[in-house]
């Protein structure tokens, strides 16, 4: 049979359609894939013996339990500790990446000097000493010299509190209290002022004014098991009154929808349904008005009295049956803990709301009463330091335009500082701004020196428990990998900075220090070390160094000392003798319809709040995925979408009083109408571009130095 | 013509071309399972694929697992006779070709799997641990890996749960089982 050149040609079109019911084309385009992941150009992590090593996470102040795969000596994997007194087991997304920021391409590893205003960067032209020569000269008699630490209470805390004691014009900055604003509104309240601490694990029922119980906030390894608790025996009961229904209200037992602004109308309901009902008792309701009334209990209750749900109700769109059931709630379900604000891009909440707070749980008896919020210890070390120390102060509680030279130590609390809170306590001008960082990012990108120090994981550490914990106590975070030539610890900055001075600051490496603390402690035969369900008192262990040992095995100290009684304060600064009226609370005009009025609130997830040194991996989470928004994208209601005139996905201006920018607009229904919720991190793609992160989106810090919760915008279209 | 085209096409989609994708190489030993597992010897997986203090999983063992038994020769079969000449008189590692191997990028812990999920062997590895000798490592010319990751049948169609070793395979076991899966876990 002759082939004619038209049977060839039916030939090959009957092969090219059958090669697609053969395994042909899917096996190869398959394998080609994984051949182009198998150049031998692409990095490969090193062969070796495979180990693993116990440390804890520095990323922010949870502290959790670090179970480090390593090859060759090197991390490649990390994983919670099962059983971790603080991490319970967890490690969240940015803990599980935390050994990829030593290789972060903003690393710095030579000290950084910036011209402010002009963005030149003169880096490798200043050695270390040079840069500590630098912040020398300007640490003259009359300097305010200040230092803002993101993570008060660890060993290099009260080094950098011993040296500004030391100092005529010294000040020990704290951020403002954002995550545990209520803890923080309470200490102020009490006798002493004692740390303070949540004991959730006892509480029959949380009240939750916008705090992210379970997305990250506080111990996150803590809040899981709460959860999972909750599962299974159903309390404890949780009412989640916040703005959207995020994935803590979604956990809930109730959602409250309370527009921005309103939540202290709604706090001082509450409170108005249990003086009415008389559910609290005499001692209780006096105690809690004293508190609203500047120490006087008939001024706070006549106060209190205007705040009855119905008016409430009116003004905030809230049904009054709601808030008396959920005040009634609080008081059957004792006990009850009222907490208020968390998110890690939102600012703080207003002090009102925060005292407000204070008075329910000192009503529902809450304070110093298991279930509630108990009194701890303070800190071991405070008590090993030496020298006069200088007392902590709150970032927003210093005068605006009144610091010469400001060090900002690297640690971060997981939680968004925008620049301009900062900026404003500088004097303007010669101020100068020193960063102690080992990435050129976030807050770093704004200081007039960068000083390279150890990436996380990369030294010894002491791990303070968590703030929201109702133990003191701490871990040992182990180093994973060597810091690299060039790098200097912040505790040698501090030594160097002060010689001549007095002070005696101990130059020690971080392993000799933190060893001669444990030593101290175990001198003194105090507390007890938890390595999972196991506790073993200090007295009954061998010797300082197996004490060290078993800090260093996953093991946390926790202080058996006996806590403060917590005794309220007879007077109280503000007084609030003059509430906000219930008018005032009304939902603003912006909710009312004004065409692309919003009020635009920052959110973010914790540990990439506004920072750019966030691993490549945690774009899994960011961008290729809809699991977390992230920079320059805002989320609005359909209703504010349609108002605005704005579609889903369209760019868009968001004009705010000091600025204006450019964002993507997306529809998300679980955002009240009238709110535009905007992540201020991670932003991976503004790598190298971002001065300070936050995104792109205008910083909300107009007159309100305290907070930059809230900011009246319009969006509009691009 | 346009048929036959096809058929042609057909029959080197589904003959042809899985005996040329695969080179086959024999393992350095025919090493019997079955012998060592059965009565006379009497061992279980974990005897020589066992885990370590720490949790980490030693896999195939290291010639002193072997040595072990092995340092003459206690049988009389020509395998043992190469085992015991070759390798464990030199100290020399038998350079096992191994069916299981995974990329760089994915990580197992057998630990979780085999203790905490108490799932048997022989639900990822099938009668292998019963097996008279080891099938030749079928490699796969482009990825480089062997034909046990993908499955013996080319379609990819499994007629036991323990065919294949890619991530769909690990991702429907998990959804089978409800556990909850994310990138990290298995991708550091």
């Amino acid at each position: 049979m002759k082939l004619t050149r038209r049977d060839l040609l039916r030939i090959a079109a009957g092969s090219a359609a059958g090669v697609f019911f053969t395994p042909i084309p899917w096996k190869v385009l398959d394998d080609s894939a994984i051949w182009t992941q198998n150049w031998p150009w692409i990095p490969q992590p090193s062969r070796g013996e495979a180990t693993q090593k116990l440390s804890a996470c520095t990323l922010c102040g949870a502290g959790c339990g670090i179970r480090a795969r390593c090859i060759d000596g090197m991390p490649v994997s990390l994983a919670g500790v099962g059983g971790h007194p603080f991490g319970f087991g967890t490690l969240c997304a940015a803990g599980l990446a935390a050994h990829h920021l030593a290789f972060h391409p903003l690393r710095t590893r030579t000290p950084i000097r910036r011209t402010p205003g002009h963005g030149v960067i003169e880096s490798n032209s200043l050695t270390l000493d040079q840069a500590i020569e630098a912040v020398s000269q300007r640490l003259g008699r009359n300097a305010v010299v200040a230092v803002l630490d993101r993570r008060p209470g660890r060993i290099i805390s009260f080094r950098y509190r011993q040296w500004l004691g030391s100092l005529p014009g010294g000040l020990y900055l704290t951020p403002p209290a954002t995550e545990f604003g209520s803890l923080a509104a309470l200490q102020k309240c009490l006798k002493g002022s004692p740390d303070v601490g949540y004991d959730f694990e006892h509480a029959s029922c949380i009240v939750s004014f916008g705090t992210p119980l379970f997305d990250c906030w506080g111990s996150p390894g803590r809040m899981v098991r709460l959860l999972e608790a909750k599962r299974t025996n159903g309390t404890p009961t949780v009412i989640q009154i916040e703005h959207r229904y995020s994935r803590t209200a979604m956990f809930a037992d109730t959602w409250l929808p309370a527009f921005p602004g309103t939540e202290k109308a709604i706090a001082l309901s509450l409170l108005n349904v249990l003086v009415r009902d008389g559910a609290i008792g005499e001692a209780g309701k006096k105690s809690a008005a004293a508190l609203l009334g500047g120490g006087d209990a008939t001024t706070g209750l006549t106060l209190v009295n205007a705040f009855n749900p119905e008016s409430v109700g009116n003004a905030t769109g809230i049904e009054p049956a709601k808030i008396v059931s959920i005040a009634r709630m609080m008081v059957e379900k004792k006990p009850t803990i009222v907490l208020a604000g968390g998110d890690a891009g939102a600012g703080p909440y207003d002090e009102l709301l925060q005292r407000a707070t204070v008075a329910l749980n000192v009503a529902l008896g809450s304070v110093g009463t298991p279930g509630g919020i108990l009194t701890r210890t303070t800190s071991p070390w405070e008590s090993m330091a030496k020298g006069p120390l200088a007392p902590p102060v709150s970032l927003t509680d210093v005068a605006d335009h009144s610091i010469d030279v400001l060090m900002v130590d690297a640690a971060e609390d997981g939680c968004w500082l925008p620049w301009p809170v900062i900026d404003r306590k500088l004097k303007p001008g010669n101020a100068l701004v020193v960063s102690l960082s080992p990435f050129d990012a976030g807050l770093a990108r704004h200081a007039d020196i960068v000083i390279p120090t150890s990436a996380p994981l990369e030294q010894w550490e002491d791990v303070p428990a968590p703030v929201d914990a109702p133990q003191a106590g701490f871990a040992l975070s182990a180093p994973l990998m060597a810091a690299p030539e060039g790098t200097i610890t912040a505790a040698d900055v501090i030594r160097r900075l002060s010689l001549g001075t007095g002070a005696g600051i101990d130059g020690a490496a971080p392993l000799d220090v933190i060893k001669d603390h444990v030593k101290m402690l175990y001198d003194q035969k105090r507390g007890a070390v938890q390595t999972g369900s196991t506790r073993v008192a200090v007295k009954d262990i061998a010797s300082a160094d197996a004490l060290f040992e078993q800090l260093g095995n996953g093991g946390a100290w926790f202080d058996d000392t006996k806590s403060p009684t917590p005794a309220l304060l007879a007077s109280l600064n503000p007084p609030y003798t003059v509430l906000p009226t219930v008018e005032e609370n009304r939902v603003p005009e912006a909710r009312a319809g004004k065409k692309g009025s919003v009020i635009l609130v920052p959110c973010a997830t914790k540990g990439t709040a506004g920072t750019g040194e966030t691993s490549p991996v945690l774009s899994k989470l960011f961008q290729e995925s809809t699991l977390r928004p992230f920079g320059a994208n805002v989320f609005v209601n359909p209703v504010t979408m349609d108002n605005a005139g704005i579609k889903d996905g369209e760019a868009i201006t968001v004009t705010t009083a000091g600025s204006s920018a450019s964002a993507v607009a997306h529809i998300d229904a679980t955002v009240m109408p009238g709110i535009a919720l905007f992540p201020v991190g991670p932003d991976p793609e503004a790598i190298n571009q971002s001065p300070g992160g936050g995104g792109s989106i205008p910083g909300c810090c107009s007159d309100n130095q305290k907070t930059w919760r809230l900011t009246p915008a319009t969006l509009g279209r691009a | 013509m346009f048929g036959a085209g096809c058929a042609v096409m057909l029959a080197i989609g589904w003959i042809a071309f899985p005996a040329m994708l695969y080179e086959k190489t024999a393992q350095p030993i025919q090493f019997s399972h079955k012998i060592h597992t059965g009565e006379k010897v009497g061992l279980s997986c974990e005897d020589c694929h066992s885990f370590r203090a720490d949790g980490t999983f030693a896999g195939i063992p290291a010639l002193d697992k072997c040595a072990g038994c092995h340092s003459t020769q206690v049988g009389e079969s020509p395998e043992e006779k190469i085992l015991v000449e070759q390798y464990v008189a030199k100290n020399k590692l038998i350079p096992w070709l191994v069916y299981a191997r995974q990329p760089q990028n994915a990580y197992f812990a057998h630990v979780q799997h085999v203790k905490l999920a108490a799932i048997p062997c022989e639900r990822c590895h099938g009668p292998h641990g019963s097996s008279d000798g080891l099938p030749p490592f079928e490699r796969n010319r482009i990825s480089g890996y062997s034909r046990a990751i993908w499955g013996p049948n080319i379609s990819g169609l499994k007629s036991h749960e323990w065919e294949g070793m890619k991530m769909d395979d690990c991702s429907h076991c998990h959804q089978e089982r409800g556990v909850h899966e994310s990138c990290l876990d298995c991708h550091k």
